[in-house]
């Protein structure tokens, strides 16, 4: 029987930079990454990218966003076409990448705790 | 490393130490400053110390846009021995063509709002291969679009243009362009934009920092007095000998 490998992913660990008055809502995130993945690559290229916002802190601007192996450099570009959030100047800021979920939540445990 | 990012000292609207902060934090080791003009060379020393303070190094860059070749001729004149970097804009065929055949331009620009004034062309990358001139991409110009059409014509004349620098081998720059330090990104978000331009991963990462690198390395070499002419270099001085490496 042949083995077919599974579907990996990517957890990315970014940040948000935007001005300290400035609150982002884990809804704005989510709608405005979808927003610039639709724009970038479509409905097509959204797909392959399956990506997911695992978590995110308003309150520490740190989140982990999850997408497939292949697309990751697809999703940093999504990322980097991001350039405000509700008339809120913002720039993303990738800190780690890691290929499981629990290495992940450790990082950002640890970023969030500093 | 960045190359082209602009202060309130210009047309930017962040002031220098928001800058240097956010360029530390995304872990740059050089930008290059582009606020300089004939009339504000003198205050290179002081923002080169500012970046120091963060342990940057600030590399000193001017953006010319000259309507004639004659006003061209005469800024290179002055500023060559000035400014470790000197960046044209190609704003007609006349300038192109002599900004790429004139070995003191490091970096032409070129439009990419219409393919009319595009004049990166075959001609063009020749001329530049082999002055060693470098074709740069800002990818601020990119983010800064606001409508879906624009970036559409944008990328696409990018495009063609990186397709005809490669082709030719003419060395590209990847630098951000930005204005404020929301429009600055770090090398392997810029990198991952290059790609969606036909550049390859590899080749980006180096167009952010080999090719740059020596841009500058060899600039500072020539304004010190250090490179005598084209792969001769003075390395220093033994009494009155001097050690002179051919490379």
């Amino acid at each position: 029987m042949i083995k077919v490998k599974l579907r990996r992913n990517r957890y990315i660990i970014f940040t948000v930079f935007c001005r300290d008055n400035v609150n982002i809502s884990f809804r704005e995130i989510l709608n405005s990454i979808f927003n610039s993945i639709l724009s970038l690559f479509g409905e097509v290229g959204a797909s392959k990218i399956s990506f997911s916002l695992m978590r995110y802190y308003p309150e520490k601007r740190l989140g982990i966003l999850r997408c497939d192996h292949l697309n990751l450099i697809k999703m940093r570009s999504a990322l980097a076409f991001i350039k405000d959030i509700e008339g809120n100047n913002v720039t993303f800021r990738v800190i780690k990448v890691t290929g499981t979920f629990r290495k992940a939540e450790k990082i950002l445990n640890s970023l969030s705790i500093t | 490393m960045d190359l082209h990012v602009f202060s309130n000292l210009s047309i930017g609207s962040s002031p220098i130490s928001e800058i240097v902060k956010m360029a530390s934090d995304m872990g740059f080791k050089y930008i290059g400053i582009a606020d300089f003009n004939k009339n504000n060379i003198n205050e290179i020393k002081d923002v080169k110390k500012l970046f120091n303070d963060y342990g940057l190094d600030m590399v000193s860059r001017i953006d010319l846009s000259p309507n004639n070749v004659e006003e061209l001729k005469r800024d290179l004149r002055f500023l060559r021995n000035k400014i470790e970097i000197i960046a044209v804009f190609c704003s007609n065929l006349s300038v192109a063509r002599f900004a790429a055949r004139d070995s003191r331009v490091d970096i032409l620009m070129f439009s990419y709002t219409d393919w009319k004034n595009n004049f990166f062309d075959v001609s063009e990358a020749k001329l530049a291969v082999e002055n060693e001139a470098a074709y740069e991409i800002n990818i601020a110009n990119l983010i800064r679009c606001s409508s879906f059409n624009e970036r559409i014509k944008m990328m696409r004349i990018i495009s063609e243009n990186v397709r005809i620098a490669l082709k030719y081998n003419v060395p590209i720059i990847i630098s951000s362009g930005a204005k404020n330090v929301f429009e600055l990104r770090e090398p392997r978000a810029m990198a991952s934009i290059a790609t969606l331009l036909g550049i390859s991963e590899f080749d980006a990462l180096r167009c952010l920092s080999d090719v740059p690198l020596n841009l500058i390395i060899s600039n500072r070499d020539k304004l010190c007095g250090k490179l005598l002419y084209k792969g001769v270099k003075l390395l220093g001085k033994v009494g009155d000998q001097s050690e002179v490496k051919e490379e």
